[in-house]
């Protein structure tokens, strides 16, 4: 008879030895703590290590400002019924040159029958 | 670490770490006081949380370390209103916001690790998600001395080579967040495998045989006397 295929689990020594293992690798400070026991094993193991650990990364409120900023970046958010803005815009691809009037006149009314459409749906 | 003069956190220096977490939950309803907070708590775990996080410096290097240490911290501030202190307070209540934190940052490293091939949010729950731990020692059995066999597992593991570690290391960050028995997914492997100018299949073999030479060791040494 064909014997039925098991899923692949390790025996209790297997199992054990992990959880040995896994215990040095905490006492090791090879791994984040992640229970309060854990924390008070690892706490005592790496007090001396501690005290030189210094990254040097920005201080906490600078650290705010710039996610915060990330965010501004990660997502611009235009107000287009800004008068300034679209025109900031438009200035920014015509790569800072500035607009003929005939051309400022043609957008002026491509806005407004933009709109007179938006307004009729 | 130094703050700029006039944002020295003067008022939240005797506040618990409990505390200076409510505080920065109320971020929406008064923003500077639960920055002031924020900034205190980041003075007193700073160097903890770096010393911890630079264990995966060998899979992240000096850079990837600084960008977890700074994503936990983010992550605290934007997360301060899950967390749940345990009732009554407790004198554990430290260890409770410091395994808080090693969390989030466990999550973040894996989530970092698997950027590149997977840019996902982090999930919602990471931060009350319960873990098991294979630590089943009881608090009274804290300043009981290591056990012999138990000091033949640090031995062994000094043996590893880096690559050993790091995989072992990576490996067993995996297995705690519920992936038990299960083998690390192709985007770690493969993350892993082109540091060691590897392939997936032998990093995984390099994960077997560095739990066979722990054995070994341990086995050879207990035989031995």
């Amino acid at each position: 008879m064909k014997k039925k295929p098991t899923k692949s689990m390790p025996d209790s020594n297997e199992a054990n030895f992990d959880a040995e293992l896994f215990q040095a690798m905490l006492l090791k400070g090879w791994l984040l703590p992640l229970t309060e026991d854990e924390v008070a094993i690892t706490d005592r193991a790496i007090e001396k290590e501690i005290a030189g650990t210094h990254l040097g990364i920005p201080n906490p409120l600078e650290l705010l400002r710039a996610n915060r900023e990330k965010k501004k970046t990660a997502s611009p958010r235009v107000d287009f019924h800004n008068e300034q803005a679209e025109q900031n815009l438009a200035w920014a691809a015509r790569n800072g040159k500035e607009i003929p009037p005939e051309v400022r006149e043609k957008m002026r009314k491509d806005r407004e029958r933009a709109e007179t459409e938006g307004d009729d749906e | 670490m130094s703050l700029p003069e006039g944002t020295q956190p003067e008022a939240f220096v005797c506040e618990t770490d409990e505390d200076l977490l409510a505080y920065m939950a109320m971020q929406g309803e008064d923003r500077l006081g639960a920055e002031q907070a924020f900034a205190e708590f980041y003075r007193r775990h700073e160097r903890y949380l770096s010393s911890r996080c630079r264990v995966h410096r060998g899979i992240l290097g000096e850079d990837g370390v600084s960008t977890l240490v700074q994503d936990t911290f983010l992550r605290v501030y934007q997360k301060a209103h899950t967390y749940r202190p345990k009732q009554p307070a407790c004198d554990y209540a430290p260890r409770r916001v410091k395994a808080w934190m090693g969390k989030i940052a466990a999550n973040i490293f894996l989530s970092q690790l698997r950027r590149n091939s997977s840019p996902e949010e982090l999930p919602d729950d990471l931060d009350t998600k319960e873990y098991k731990s294979a630590f089943q020692r009881s608090p009274a059995d804290e300043n009981l001395p290591l056990s012999a066999r138990m000091k033949l597992f640090l031995a062994a593991l000094d043996t590893l080579s880096e690559k050993e570690r790091d995989v072992l290391i990576v490996s067993a960050e995996w297995c705690r967040l519920g992936q038990e028995y299960q083998r690390l997914p192709d985007d770690i492997s493969q993350k892993l495998s082109a540091k060691y100018q590897s392939t997936p299949e032998a990093i995984r073999q390099t994960r077997k045989r560095a739990k066979d030479k722990v054995k070994a060791f341990v086995e050879s040494r207990e035989n031995e006397k």
